[in-house]
């Protein structure tokens, strides 16, 4: 297979499959792409830890290298790139996003919630309401809707069926909004 | 306004992009990053300056002692008259001047009550058992 030679204009796929063949600047590549991201992604789910989640970014990055030539073609680099992240959380948090708190058990799914809120005060409560926001729906949301992961990625980097992914995202929006609500009268 | 889920996504968006760009990202490196943990290093930092702080104010504490503290005896020189100058000729010549002369009072050198008192004399140098040490010739 030939590839362009400009490293720039390469698909995660593409590049991962060079690195997979020994190419280091490949992999330096992916590196520079994806690094401030997942140390992002790191640094919200680790509780603002800047260092910590800078040794995690790392530290996923090393895995990766290490097993790069496991690296099959068609895969999703990203999927395998968050799978990485995803269990290094995990086991920071021993098994913590796994288990579903009993008070939000009874969360009803298809509650329709009305939320007012003028712009600017949703941007500051956002980041209040999503600092709090119980695990595994904080980890659910980062993956769907702030790194952009889709149903099927996450569910196989949690190793969750697609139906319990998807009703725990409907779950997620209506405790932001629940709690959104309480911003209403400030 | 009324807030639905795409409101709630595109700020949540806004928040990551925000917090994300503030974020130091160091280069690429193949091999795992070290970091000494702080106390390893503040804890011996803490003690090599204590250490050479305490050097510095023992050093400042010696400069204050006396003089007197740190010698045995004071020597205390008294004003004499001037001897009689031997001429070079005299020197040079052996006369029959008394082997001791009694030295005077005032031509002695105090000392302090640790060293015995010692006689000074004027002239030439004469033991107190009459034998010029000073002629005597090692073979």
């Amino acid at each position: 297979m030939l590839f362009p030679l400009k490293l720039s204009a390469q698909t995660d796929e593409q590049l991962m499959l060079r690195a997979a063949r020994g190419s280091d600047r490949a992999f330096e590549e992916l590196y520079n792409r994806h690094a401030r991201r997942l140390q992002g992604f790191f640094v919200r789910r680790l509780g603002d830890d800047a260092d910590l989640a800078a040794d995690f970014m790392h530290d996923t990055f090393l895995r990766l290298y290490a097993a790069r030539e496991k690296y099959h073609e068609g895969n999703s680099f990203r999927a395998w790139l968050y799978t990485i992240a995803y269990n290094l959380c995990k086991n920071h948090h021993r098994n913590q996003l796994s288990i579903v708190r009993d008070d939000e058990k009874d969360i009803p799914a298809e509650a329709d919630i009305e939320v007012q809120l003028d712009e600017t005060i949703l941007h500051d409560a956002l980041r209040e309401v999503l600092k709090s926001l119980p695990e595994p729906y904080a980890m659910l949301f980062s993956l769907h809707y702030e790194e952009e992961l889709t149903i099927p990625q996450i569910a196989q980097i949690t190793d969750l069926p697609e139906g319990t992914v998807k009703s725990r995202l409907h779950k997620t929006m209506n405790i932001i909004k629940r709690q959104l609500k309480q911003y209403e009268n400030r | 306004m009324k807030i639905d889920n795409q409101d709630i996504i595109r700020t949540a968006r806004q928040l990551r992009d925000e917090e994300n760009a503030e974020l130091h990202v160091s280069p690429w490196s193949r091999h795992r990053h070290f970091h000494v943990p702080t106390w390893l290093v503040a804890i011996p930092a803490a003690a090599i300056i204590g250490f050479v702080l305490g050097l510095w104010t023992q050093a400042n504490t010696n400069s204050d002692t006396p003089l007197t503290a740190l010698v045995d005896t004071v020597y205390i020189k008294v004003p004499t008259p001037q001897p009689q100058q031997d001429t070079v000729a005299q020197a040079m010549t052996v006369t029959p001047t008394p082997a001791v002369t009694k030295p005077s009072p005032r031509q002695t050198v105090r000392t302090t009550s640790a060293s015995a008192p010692s006689r000074k004399t004027v002239g030439r140098p004469v033991a107190d058992d009459h034998i010029r040490y000073d002629l005597l010739v090692r073979n």
